[in-house]
């Protein structure tokens, strides 16, 4: 809120800084200035500032003092001198100078603070306008590059003006790759793709990779990278920079394997009832060894030791089964530099914990070990070290791990209440080794903690009857999410006849595996009407879904032509390569008894067989005739709400991808010359299964077409069983030799819409509507971008009719490759 | 006329191929060809469906015709042509027609391959009839004993237009193939490749965690056939890094991350 000032001459010109300074305050409307004195040094600068450019003056007198007061007045006088350089080159600039500096400057860390100035007066000397654009950036960058490989990404960024700030946001490609050469290191983005098949490989079930939370800042830690398992996904740090070279990738790979471990190697199998003692009854969301740790009271402490021992365990095994990995992993640790906290700098108890840990992680023996160790800490030692040795036999089990916490726990406990540190707020700790794995399962996500309480509801359902599961064991079998399965798997897995043979029909198997049965009234009216298979009951709900079918507003081109601008190098080759398997338009059949000229090479062997007395044949002509490809394709696309999802790294949502592929592929299969429709569906509840046509079989591939496909967006549920039943019966009018339906989904069927319409219910109907498609003699196939199909597609579509595009962003391309290979 | 029969000694398999049964499909197989049955063996490349039917035709006994299918086989090209020798004209047998007369097993392999209009002449073998006519010598011969048709399908190929049709499927006995357990796999690549067993036990495991790849990316898994041939390579000089980034890296996949993510998987073992 700029005020008018009064008078015209620049004030305070002549060094009386006090009389300055109070005119100051006048005019920008403070009536009394707080301590005078402390800005008597920076009085004079201040004054000059204002009077070569009040504007900036002003904005500059008007917040000295608060930086003054947080940031001390070295930095305040060094940010004078800056912005009266400025206004030397660029007024405007300077202005924004003066209004952002000092946030900024408050921004980083104490110790980067000079730096930022200097890369302020740098920019003042090289790039004058961009230089309120990089004071922006700064504290962004200042962590994560060095002052060298900072000034050749400033070099390439801001030569112009205009591309400054995305450069310098990091939203151009040029930038990010600027950055990426430029920082030491590994970033995890760069090598999750490799790290979660890495992961995958070694567990057998779908592993992620995510960024772990950024690690705590506090007294006495060194914030070395932290990687977290928690038995579904990984969880890495978002960079790797210990080493500064390919080091770090190996840090990468090690975390990752024991993380991975502790997934093969049942970490997360625990079930602490079968230890003796009484346990605290479990509290939903709770996984099985935090509530041992609640049980024992000091959660941060148990949770330091049960880590410690199962990162030996699982380490144990590894180096058992991976001998390479095993070299890489003391090649890791020898690498590392001894930079374990001394012992003299922690409590008795933790210098019990941190030797153990040393231990786990055979890190070298300290000469300190034998001056400085507590005598308490010493006893403790003495007890728990032989559980380490324990627990790395080879047939040690994670029962193994807890077993060896409750046992060393009087012990522990007994020192740590003789300590002078509250008991009750011990924070965690033991600092991490850059490499190790951490077990934390408040990082899963709902999926995961679903799938738990499922396989544990399924453990206490069986034990309930008599039968003893792993809950790794039952994890797996939820997972499968293959129900039929299950429940044969369970019949096989009941006890056996004998006095427990009642418990066969103890109600509390069945609602764990699935909801009540809801028979549901048959509907009449308008529409196509559908049945449904209900697998509880193995029968076919007549007249059960309604579908409708809704042509496609036309929306705007503007889609289908930006994406065929912008891949116009993809589509020009994608329409070479299909015309060239657009059959020859003639072909030549042979041995025909009639025809249009002679097979001579017939004429020749019925000569060689009359002269060799045999019977002549009459099948010596030939004709040309039109060749035909005969098939007909149509493109189901799932129109659910979580198509609306954005795509990491895009910035475009999975409906838009889907979107281009179909954009590509009807370029593709229209130069081939294959007949094609794209449809649609979505909906919510049985009654209003909602089916778009964007084109029909009759349509050319047009303006028309390419409109409406501009106008497909994201709706509500996926019904798929009565889409896909709709869409055979549309696909059945059809007359081709091959008839192909190509299904684009993201994730499982769900109807939000109706209570049943999910899980197995949805999945049994799906692969029925599916399984009479393909009776009908048509080619359902599945291409879907959700990474997770592998749990339910198989069973579903069958092992070999879909396909999982791994990366939905390649969808566009692969889409083309993939119905090539079906239809030749 | 002259008819020219290859001669059933080239069909005899001598040596005894190397192979340990999975789980029953041995005694399958001989009851099949006890009651003149065909079989249809379905499963990935290289699982062993073509060593298996070369173990079961030297244990039978038989002589075996193996019929590679490819878009351009002809009926004439199974059953036999007419041949013009200087001035006389014979008769060849083809592969089929040489298996019906010597009773022997004829592996048509990869089935799918072969144009439906050819494969039509094996329709009067498959049944009770084991017949065959020769339309050009006017002739149908009817299959000597021990005669049995076996055909190969890989059903992983996902072509709509080269599936095997229900009525072509309906006319055998059928055979799962797939990857062996990781136990009978080390025997295999250690009785193969002639290695010890400590390296084809490593193989065999490096091939199981690359096998949990398939569908993230990677269109098949590690054949056991891929496993042999790494073990030869280690056997005949190359490291076994060497072997495992020939035989399995570069031959799955061209896809930067996942070759990385399976060269790291390798090194994990070695």
């Amino acid at each position: 809120m700029a005020r008018r000032i009064p008078g015209s001459r620049p004030p305070g010109t002549d060094g009386g800084s006090s009389g300055f300074l109070r005119r100051a305050a006048r005019l920008v409307g403070r009536e009394t200035w707080p301590p005078l004195d402390r800005l008597a040094a920076l009085a004079g600068p201040v004054a000059r500032l204002l009077a070569r450019d009040r504007r900036t003056g002003m904005a500059w007198a008007r917040k000295v003092l608060a930086v003054v007061e947080t940031l001390g007045e070295d930095h305040a006088r060094q940010c004078t001198d800056l912005l009266a350089q400025a206004v030397e080159r660029d007024p405007e600039e300077a202005l924004r100078l003066a209004e952002t500096l000092p946030d900024h400057l408050a921004c980083v860390a104490p110790a980067d603070r000079r730096r930022l100035l200097r890369w302020v007066g740098w920019a003042l000397d090289t790039q004058p306008r961009s230089v309120s654009t990089l004071v922006e950036h700064l504290p962004a960058l200042l962590p994560v590059l060095e002052d060298g490989a900072l000034r050749s990404f400033l070099d390439r960024g801001l030569a112009s003006p205009e591309r400054a700030a995305a450069f310098l946001r990091l939203e151009s490609e040029a930038s990010r790759e600027a950055m990426a050469s430029l920082r030491p290191g590994v970033a995890l983005e760069e090598v999750t793709r490799i790290l979660s098949l890495y992961a995958t490989a070694h567990c057998g079930q779908e592993v992620r990779i995510r960024a772990a939370p950024p690690e705590p800042i506090g007294p006495g830690r060194r914030g070395a990278p932290r990687a977290f398992a928690d038995g579904h996904d990984i969880h890495l740090p978002a960079r790797m920079d210990t080493f500064g070279d390919g080091r770090d990738f190996r840090a990468y790979r090690v975390a990752t394997a024991l993380a991975a471990g502790m997934i093969e190697f049942g970490t997360f199998d625990l079930i602490l009832d079968d230890l003796p003692g009484v346990w605290p009854a479990r509290r939903e969301g709770e996984v099985e060894h935090e509530r041992l740790f609640r049980g024992l009271g000091v959660r941060s402490l148990a949770r330091d030791l049960f880590g410690i021992l199962e990162e030996a365990r699982v380490e144990a095994r590894i180096e058992a089964a991976y001998p390479g990995l095993a070299r890489d992993l003391a090649g890791h640790r020898a690498d590392l530099p001894d930079d374990r906290p001394p012992l003299t700098a922690l409590a008795p108890v933790d210098q019990a914990v941190e030797i153990l840990a040393r231990r786990a992680w055979h890190l070298p023996r300290r000469s300190e070990e034998d001056r400085e160790l507590d005598p308490g800490a010493r006893a403790v030692l003495a007890v728990l070290l032989p559980r380490l040795e324990r627990v790395r036999r080879p047939e040690a089990d994670v029962a193994d791990s807890a077993r060896a916490l409750v046992e060393v726990w009087p012990a522990v406990s007994g020192l740590l209440a003789r300590s002078d540190e509250p008991v009750a707020g011990r924070e965690p700790g033991l600092d991490p080794l850059p490499g190790g794995a951490q077990i934390r399962s408040d990082l899963r996500d709902a999926r995961a903690w679903a799938l738990d309480e499922r396989a544990l509801a399924l453990v206490a359902a069986l034990r309930a009857v008599g039968t003893r599961l792993g809950l790794g064991e039952a994890r797996a079998q939820v997972a499968s999410s293959d129900w039929a399965e299950t429940d044969a798997w369970l019949a096989a897995h009941e006890a056996p006849a004998g006095p427990l043979a009642e418990a066969r029909d103890e109600p509390s198997l069945s609602p764990v595996l699935r909801e009540g049965v809801d028979p549901g009234h048959p509907l009449s009216g308008a529409g196509f009407l559908y049945p449904e298979w209900d697998h509880t009951v193995s029968d076919r709900l007549p007249d059960r879904v309604r579908v409708r079918e809704y042509a496609l507003a036309r929306g705007s081109s503007a889609f289908a032509d930006e994406v065929l601008d912008r891949r116009r190098p993809l589509v020009a080759a994608l329409r070479r390569q299909f015309e060239a398997l657009r059959p020859d338009d003639v072909r030549r059949v042979r041995g025909l008894a009639h025809g249009d000229e002679l097979d001579m090479d017939r004429v020749v062997e019925d000569r060689t067989v009359r002269r060799a007395g045999g019977s002549p044949s009459e099948r010596l002509y030939a004709r040309r005739e039109r060749a035909d490809r005969s098939v007909a394709v149509a493109f189901l696309l799932d129109l659910s709400s979580s198509t609306n999802e954005v795509v990491t790294g895009t910035g475009q949502r999975i409906v838009d991808v889907e979107k281009e592929a179909l954009v590509l592929i009807a370029e593709a299969v229209d130069a081939l010359g294959d007949a094609f429709a794209i449809w649609g569906f979505s909906g919510y509840g049985r009654e209003q299964v909602a089916f778009y046509v964007a084109k029909s079989f009759d349509e050319p591939w047009g303006p028309a077409a390419r409109e409406r496909i501009g106008a497909i967006g994201w709706r509500m549920e996926n019904r798929d069983g009565a889409a896909i039943r709709h869409a055979s019966r549309r696909l059945l009018e059809r007359p081709a030799r091959t008839r192909l339906l190509v299904l684009l989904s993201d994730g499982k069927p769900l109807d939000c819409g109706c209570e049943r319409y999910a899980d197995a219910y949805a999945q049994e109907d799906t692969r029925m509507a599916l399984l009479e498609a393909r009776q009908a003699g048509l080619h359902p196939f599945c291409i879907t971008v959700d990474p997770h199909s592998r749990e339910y597609l198989p069973r579903m579509y069958g092992a070999s009719s879909y396909t999982v595009i791994e990366r939905v962003e390649s969808l566009p391309a692969r889409l083309p490759a993939i119905y090539r290979r079906l239809t030749v | 006329m002259r008819v020219v029969t290859p001669p059933v000694e080239d069909f005899l398999v001598r040596e005894p191929p190397f192979y340990l049964p999975v789980s029953g499909e041995v005694d399958l197989f001989a009851q099949a060809a006890a009651s003149g049955l065909p079989v249809l063996l379905k499963g990935p490349t290289g699982t062993g469906k073509t060593r298996f039917v070369t173990h079961m035709a030297w244990k039978l006994g038989r002589p075996l015709v193996t019929v590679a299918c490819h878009e351009d086989l002809t009926a004439s090209d199974l059953v036999g042509r007419f041949l013009i020798l200087g001035d006389e004209t014979v008769w060849c047998d083809g592969p089929l027609t040489a298996a019906v007369r010597h009773g022997a097993i004829v592996y048509l392999d990869e089935m799918v391959e072969a144009r439906k209009d050819t494969l039509v002449v094996i329709h009067p073998l498959t049944d009770d009839r084991r017949m065959l006519p020769v339309e050009k010598l006017g002739t149908v011969l009817h299959a000597a004993p021990g005669f049995q048709v076996v055909v190969s399908y890989n059903p992983g190929y996902q072509s709509a237009v080269k599936d095997l049709k229900p009525s072509t499927r309906q006319r055998f006995v059928s055979l799962d193939f797939a990857f062996p357990p990781p136990e009978l796999e080390r025997r295999v690549i250690a009785a193969e490749a002639e290695v010890d067993e400590a390296l084809a036990d490593a193989l065999v495991r490096i091939a199981g965690k690359v096998r949990n790849l398939v569908d993230r990316g990677l269109e098949e898994g590690v054949s056991t056939r891929l496993v042999v041939y790494a073990a030869r390579l280690v056997r005949a000089g190359a490291t076994p890094r060497v072997a495992c980034a020939a035989a399995f890296t570069r031959t799955l996949t061209d896809d930067p991350d996942l070759r990385r993510s399976i060269e790291e998987i390798v090194a994990d073992f070695l």
